[in-house]
């Protein structure tokens, strides 16, 4: 069972806007291995902020139409 | 699998295989009653040592060849390094301190020598299975 960061991304969504992008050209882009950008879209791995901005920077959006960060709200108070 | 990943596999099995025989014969002996002075553990355990570094490298150079190129790590693979080596660490503290510990109530040699060892090997393990755990897991 993975244990999955709160972080959410839409790095496979972005990739295949992109036409259709392969993980390994992203990869090759960001300076990252194409297993840790699988790890990134599974939600098993969340980047440092440095390779999240140029993430964001190869799709050419902001750093918050890639990674998403849930509100404290979004789900019931524990 | 990544590059890293592979070679983290590599060093276990390694470990596992090479260590297990040297320890499994030492517990032999010490089972079948002979005297701690009279297991020939110098050389048993030399001669592993020099196997594990020996399998060490060549298997690495395998993954290395098997890669083609892709032998790239990145931020994940370091930070998994980094967690792994953190808990050996604290493995092999433990083991350093009952080292110590056996020294100064002047066990015999061959005690100290063989649980320096063992914590150096179980550390390495330990490091070994954090790091393969994270990777399939995530960090």
């Amino acid at each position: 069972m993975a244990r999955k960061t709160r972080i959410r991304n839409s790095v496979r969504a972005l990739r295949f806007a992109a036409g259709e992008m392969t993980q390994a050209e992203l990869a090759d882009r960001v300076g990252l291995t194409r297993q840790t950008i699988i790890a990134i879209e599974q939600g098993r791995y969340s980047p440092s902020l440095e390779v999240a901005f140029k993430i964001a920077r190869v799709f050419d959006v902001p750093l918050e139409e890639v990674f998403h960060y849930p509100e404290p709200s979004a789900s019931s108070a524990s | 699998m990544s590059f890293k990943e592979k070679v983290a596999w590599v060093m276990l099995v390694v470990m596992v295989l090479a260590y297990g025989g040297y320890f499994y014969s030492i517990l032999g002996a010490l089972s079948a009653g002979v005297a701690v002075g009279e297991i020939p553990y110098r050389g048993a355990m030399l001669a592993t040592v020099v196997v594990v570094i020996v399998l060490a490298v060549v298997g690495t150079v395998a993954v290395t060849i098997a890669a083609r190129g892709d032998d790239a790590s990145d931020e994940r693979d370091r930070e998994i390094d980094r967690r792994g080596a953190w808990l050996g660490g604290i493995v092999l503290s433990v083991g350093v301190l009952g080292g110590i510990a056996l020294a100064m109530y002047e066990a015999a040699p061959f005690w100290i020598a063989n649980l320096l060892l063992l914590s150096l090997v179980l550390a390495e393990i330990t490091a070994g299975v954090r790091k393969l755990v994270l990777y399939r897991r995530g960090v």
